[in-house]
């Protein structure tokens, strides 16, 4: 894939990621998203670095951990706020 | 930075409201590890929406994106969406655009959201096109890895670790400083 269409893919879906967060705000514990980003870049990183990651591990951890707070009622704040760790 | 719970505003005399439960104000080192309002700061809007454009906007401007399609993360399908979705935005940007975005959502709000996507989608191109020339008239030496030690350390610094300053410079930035300038070296050298 050309790097300029994987720019307008990139942008794209984090623009519409962050329209589902706006119109569709699920009250997730600030402190697992922010662990849950760090590790998925983190992941990005270390495949930066060459390390043989596959390149699909760090968007299966971030989908896998999304999936895992919208479903697990510990990861859910009733009143929507954020928590800071 | 103290500790102390943040003051609301607080009508004098009788009419005086519990003040809602202190928070512990956490020190924001990094913009991509800031989620305004989280430490219970009340906000106006338009600083929240300004935060949300910051977040989302900064990966475009910081280096960090040009440096990841200089190095080729950026041509394949899956290398897009997690740049995408851990880079561009991300925890940030999400927290951000829920508390701008909370209640009700009029015009206004929609264009301000249609002019963040052209925004990104242009920055996003245009640091990506810089990138990707870059690394095809250049054989890169060093920046490459600078992109992985930035990513590191901009994931520490997000995780809650403590990333130090240079003089006041965030050592991300340092790091792509110092490797622009030893790239530089290597194709004088070469």
């Amino acid at each position: 894939m050309d790097s300029l269409i994987g720019a307008l893919v990139a942008a794209a879906v984090a623009w519409l990621s962050i329209v589902a967060a706006a119109v569709f705000p699920v009250p997730l514990d600030l402190g697992w998203l922010r662990r849950l980003g760090a590790v998925s870049l983190a992941l990005l990183g270390i495949l930066a670095l060459g390390a043989p990651v596959p390149g699909w591990l760090p968007l299966a951890v971030l989908g896998l951990g999304l999936a895992a707070a919208m479903v697990s009622p510990f990861l859910r704040r009733p009143d929507g706020r954020g928590m800071v760790p | 930075m103290s500790d102390e719970p943040t003051r609301q505003d607080v009508p004098a005399q009788s009419t005086r409201r519990r003040p809602e439960r202190p928070e512990v104000i956490r020190e924001i080192r990094l913009p991509a590890a800031a989620a305004d309002g989280a430490n219970g700061v009340a906000t106006p809007a338009r600083r929240r929406l300004g935060t949300l454009y910051l977040l989302t906007l900064l990966s475009t401007v910081d280096g960090s994106l040009l440096l990841l399609s200089a190095s080729g993360q950026l041509d394949s399908l899956g290398g897009a969406l997690a740049v995408g979705l851990t880079v561009i935005a991300g925890a940030g940007s999400w927290l951000a655009a829920r508390q701008a975005f909370q209640g009700c959502r009029g015009v206004g709000d929609w264009a301000a959201l249609g002019v963040l996507g052209l925004l990104t989608l242009a920055a996003t191109a245009a640091a990506v096109w810089l990138g990707s020339t870059l690394g095809s008239a250049l054989t890169l030496h060093v920046l490459p890895k600078a992109t992985g030690v930035v990513l590191l350390l901009v994931a520490a610094d997000i995780g809650g670790l403590r990333v130090p300053r240079l003089r006041g410079v965030p050592l991300p930035v340092a790091v792509v400083a110092c490797a622009g300038v030893l790239e530089a070296v290597a194709q004088w050298i070469r």
